[in-house]
């Protein structure tokens, strides 16, 4: 029986289907920081006062770890040798993990100084925001995760076929720039 | 005779309902109404909107001009493949 193969596309459906996700992904992120937008530049005094600052030098720190991890996947998919991507794998989910511990000590600590969503917008927008951030942080990492865990322990499974991970990935550490300098730094 | 009656007789209706609308109801939306020109509030309104606004376009083009630059790049390749038929493991 002849089959005829599938002629080559533009772009494989896994990864078409991943960038459609990221848009709305991107979109709903929107929402939210367009919600932030009305409250920071309505706001007559920001933060208000009384209320605490942000750990602005920290989580610039933080930022690195996370940008960091962006460049050690990248590094990953150039690696010829499985092994040795699989090093630079682990890598970039230590990374991502040392991010999420530090953000959670750092929430820890601001609320212990009575940062919390109850006392108003600036409380509430930043956890919802940032809050949001982590949780994909820590989807991706999970996702990720398991993407490694299959590609070191199946010889049949290519690399690309961990791409929607990935590319995951690097909407979540590119998008944390832009929400630190929004939350953080504006 | 009957049916241009009928169609005068709506139009001095639509022009009648037309001169008696409040400057209220021709806002788009509540805080439009209700916030001047020079408020801080309306202003961050406004730059949300057009923040909000603008993301989809920044998004087609982005996705666009990343799928024209894979297009390429998959051009390029298949040329390559061709040429050293070979494929890494990983």
């Amino acid at each position: 029986m002849h089959v005829q193969t599938r002629p080559m596309t533009m772009i494989d459906n896994a990864r078409l289907g991943m960038l459609l996700f990221i848009a709305a992904e991107v979109m709903f992120f929107a929402g939210l920081v367009g919600a932030y937008l009305v409250f920071r530049m309505g706001g007559e005094i920001w933060p208000p006062p009384g209320q605490p600052r942000l750990p602005v030098l920290t989580t610039a720190l933080n930022t690195l770890f996370l940008l960091a991890s962006g460049w050690t996947i990248r590094l990953a998919s150039r690696m010829v040798r499985r092994q040795d991507a699989i090093c630079w794998e682990k890598a970039t989910l230590i990374l991502g993990l040392v991010f999420l511990v530090i953000q959670g000590l750092e929430w820890w600590r601001l609320m212990q100084y009575g940062l919390t969503v109850e006392i108003g917008p600036y409380g509430f927008t930043f956890y919802v925001l940032v809050g949001f951030h982590g949780l994909h942080v820590l989807g991706a990492l999970f996702w990720r995760s398991a993407d490694v865990w299959r590609t070191a322990f199946s010889e049949t499974m290519l690399y690309k076929d961990t791409d929607p991970s990935r590319m995951y990935w690097y909407f979540v550490v590119g998008l944390w720039p832009v929400l630190y300098g929004l939350v953080y730094l504006y | 005779m009957r049916k241009t009656g009928t169609i005068s007789t709506v139009l001095g209706i639509a022009a009648v309902l037309l001169w008696s609308v409040s400057d209220v109801l021709a806002q788009g939306c509540a805080m439009c109404g209700t916030v001047g020109p020079t408020n801080a509030a309306a202003a961050a309104f406004n730059w949300s909107i057009l923040f909000m606004v603008a993301m989809p376009y920044m998004l087609f083009i982005s996705i666009g001009g990343w799928v024209v630059y894979k297009h390429h790049g998959h051009k390029l390749s298949g040329q390559r493949e061709i040429a050293s038929d070979t494929r890494s493991p990983y």
